[in-house]
């Protein structure tokens, strides 16, 4: 489903000089439901190669492909439809908007992608109820734990169905127990069959994955 | 992305962002001190005009009020008596003369002396109410007074010398009046001269009468000074008379008030306008940054560049809508004072009623935005993913 071919990410300084190589001709195919860890040593590119699989970034050279097609030849705009369409992103600090409540991040993708509030109100519901936060709906992120604040991320990387979904280094604030909730909880979404690439450094975690990918260097 | 559903979340913001409040706070706070030095400025000249008015009336010397129009009528004299009779201003405590005088740009006096044809400035003296001028003249009944300037010119120039007849022409607006007079007689130390009147009776008062006034206070009605005069500024603006108050001697710098004043209210005015638009563009900078972590999110979470355009756009305008708007208002409260102060105390024809806004106001804004515009875009252009990447690599949203 997702592909990466010769993928090459070159950072540059401003006066156009090369001032770090990211990743490296890199080759990677990930299958549908797979569960996938990355892991790494710090800025051995692992964050770049996953927003190069989330059609955050693209590659200076090579090809990312989804389903066959290209995303770096996307406009901007049609990479962030793509990622509206079929990506869920979840951080190691959540990135919630706290001047929206849970309900209200959770539902952002359908909102952005224009879906009716009706629809989103139901779905979200599901979603709260499904990671036992519905008592959480109306309040602000502030508000919230560590690990509600991240089920309340990874409700909202679920909300828009998507096809795979990208976790950097998703348990690095949470404690141990609700770390391994939420590895838990990957799993059973990948077998749902909804692709999952986690970056990592936790060895435990890797374990409930597929399969581990080393990048060192830039280079897998 | 409904924009319904986008600029209710940026309203969320809006009302939970500390910034937006520091930015409105700044921007009043501009616009208030800029209009209080304002007013302050301009009340502090109108004490200072003021308090030279009395003092000269306590010196007892008569001020005039000078009207420039030349359609004044004797309705408006009639006003002014009795606005003066009102205030409680009896013959014996004040004396009012009022003559009429041709102002330089309101009337074209020709004054030909024995043929000579010879243009020269000022001043015919003459009634608009006969039954008072007459009591008021020195001389008596049937004289017309002419400074002692006209007299050296008339002398001078035109070798008129005592018992000589001359003619006058004087043209106010449309019409021209031929008077026939005999120098009569100079008062030592008044340093005036008389025509008989009985020369001049086919002057028409009610037709062309272009008073001036003068109004002689006592010393020790100093209070009541400043309260007829603004009664009378009062009364002639209600007529929508434009019309100020002329000083001899130390009063003469008086009419250049409006040459200082206007101007510089009006690069006021023209600065709190610019503040608006530099608020619509601070704002908009603000904006961009304040929800630069936000918009990186929505962003990543599929948010296309147009509504990230529009809500910044949107934002920034309404700020500096209300902004201006604001400033505006606190500009036309300020020149209200303003405007009747400069009518009470300048010639003050040209300006009044206000200028403002003119046509180059609304045309510095136009640029101001068109510039503001382009500059957006090219920042929003630029926005989108850069804000995105570093909010992957920030710390926080």
């Amino acid at each position: 489903m997702l592909e990466l071919k010769d993928v090459t990410k070159i950072y540059y300084t401003k006066n156009k000089a090369v001032q770090t190589i990211a990743l490296k001709n890199v080759n990677l195919t990930i299958g549908k439901g797979e569960f996938v860890a990355v892991t790494g040593d710090s800025g051995s590119g692992k964050t770049t190669l996953l927003n190069m699989l989330g059609a955050v970034d693209t590659p200076t050279s090579g090809r990312v492909l989804f389903q066959g097609k290209d995303l770096s030849l996307l406009s901007s705009d049609k990479r962030a439809e793509h990622r509206n369409k079929y990506t869920g992103f979840v951080f190691q600090r959540f990135y919630l908007d706290p001047n929206l409540t849970v309900s209200e991040n959770v539902a952002l993708p359908l909102t952005i992608q224009g879906v009716a509030a009706a629809e989103r109100k139901k779905r979200v519901i599901e979603l709260l109820d499904e990671y036992r936060l519905s008592d959480k709906a109306d309040v602000f992120p502030d508000e919230l734990s560590g690990g509600q604040m991240q089920r309340v991320a990874l409700c909202r990387a679920l909300v828009n169905n998507p096809l795979y979904i990208l976790a950097d280094e998703p348990t690095g604030n949470l404690d141990s127990k609700l770390g391994s909730y939420i590895i838990e909880k990957f799993r059973a979404i990948a077998d749902k069959g909804i692709t999952v690439v986690m970056v990592t450094h936790n060895a435990v975690h890797t374990a409930l994955c597929d399969r581990t990918v080393v990048i060192k260097d830039g280079e897998v | 992305m409904k924009f319904r559903d986008l600029f209710k979340i940026i309203a969320n913001n809006m009302s939970r962002t500390k910034l937006r409040l520091i930015n409105t706070t700044v921007s009043v706070t501009i616009v208030l001190t800029v209009s209080v030095l304002l007013i302050s400025c301009v009340t502090n000249h109108r004490n200072y005009l003021e308090e030279r008015i009395v003092n000269k009336a306590s010196s007892g010397v008569s001020y005039t009020l000078s009207y420039d129009n030349p359609v004044i009528n004797y309705r408006l004299v009639q006003n002014l008596k009795t606005v003066l009779s009102n205030q409680g201003f009896r013959p014996e405590v004040a004396e009012i003369k009022t003559t009429t005088k041709f102002a330089d740009e309101a009337v074209n006096e020709i004054i030909t002396a024995n043929g000579y044809g010879q243009y020269f400035e000022t001043v015919l003296y003459d009634v608009f109410d006969r039954e008072i001028i007459r009591g008021a003249r020195p001389s008596g009944a049937g004289s017309v007074a002419v400074t002692a300037e006209i007299f050296e010119l008339l002398s001078g120039v035109y070798g008129l010398n005592l018992g000589d007849s001359f003619e006058l022409l004087l043209t106010a607006g449309y019409r021209t009046v031929s008077i026939k007079g005999v120098l009569d007689a100079v008062i030592e130390g008044e340093k005036e001269i008389y025509i008989p009147m009985s020369y001049i009776d086919e002057f028409s008062i009610s037709s062309i009468a272009l008073p001036s006034a003068s109004v002689k206070y006592d010393a020790d009605r100093l209070k009541e000074v400043r309260k007829t005069y603004n009664a009378v500024a009062d009364a002639l603006m209600r007529e929508n008379i434009a019309f100020g108050t002329s000083m001899e001697d130390d009063f003469a710098d008086a009419g250049r008030f409006d040459y200082i004043v206007i101007p510089v209210f009006t690069f006021l005015i023209l600065l709190q306008l610019l503040l608006g638009v530099g608020n619509l563009l601070g704002s908009a900078l603000i904006t961009t940054m304040q929800y630069s972590a936000a918009f990186g999110l929505y962003r990543l979470l599929g948010l296309g560049k147009k509504h990230i355009f529009a809500v910044c756009f949107f934002e920034g305008a309404l700020a500096w809508a209300v902004s201006s708007v604001l400033s505006l208002a606190v500009s036309l409260i300020s020149y209200k004072p303003f405007v009747e102060l400069a009518g009470r105390t300048v010639f003050f024809t040209e300006v009044y009623p206000p200028v403002f806004p003119s046509g180059e106001v609304v045309l510095l804004y136009v640029s101001v935005l068109s510039l503001l515009a382009v500059y957006l875009l090219l920042r929003m252009r630029k926005f989108s993913d850069v804000k995105l990447l570093a909010l992957l690599r920030s710390e926080e949203l």
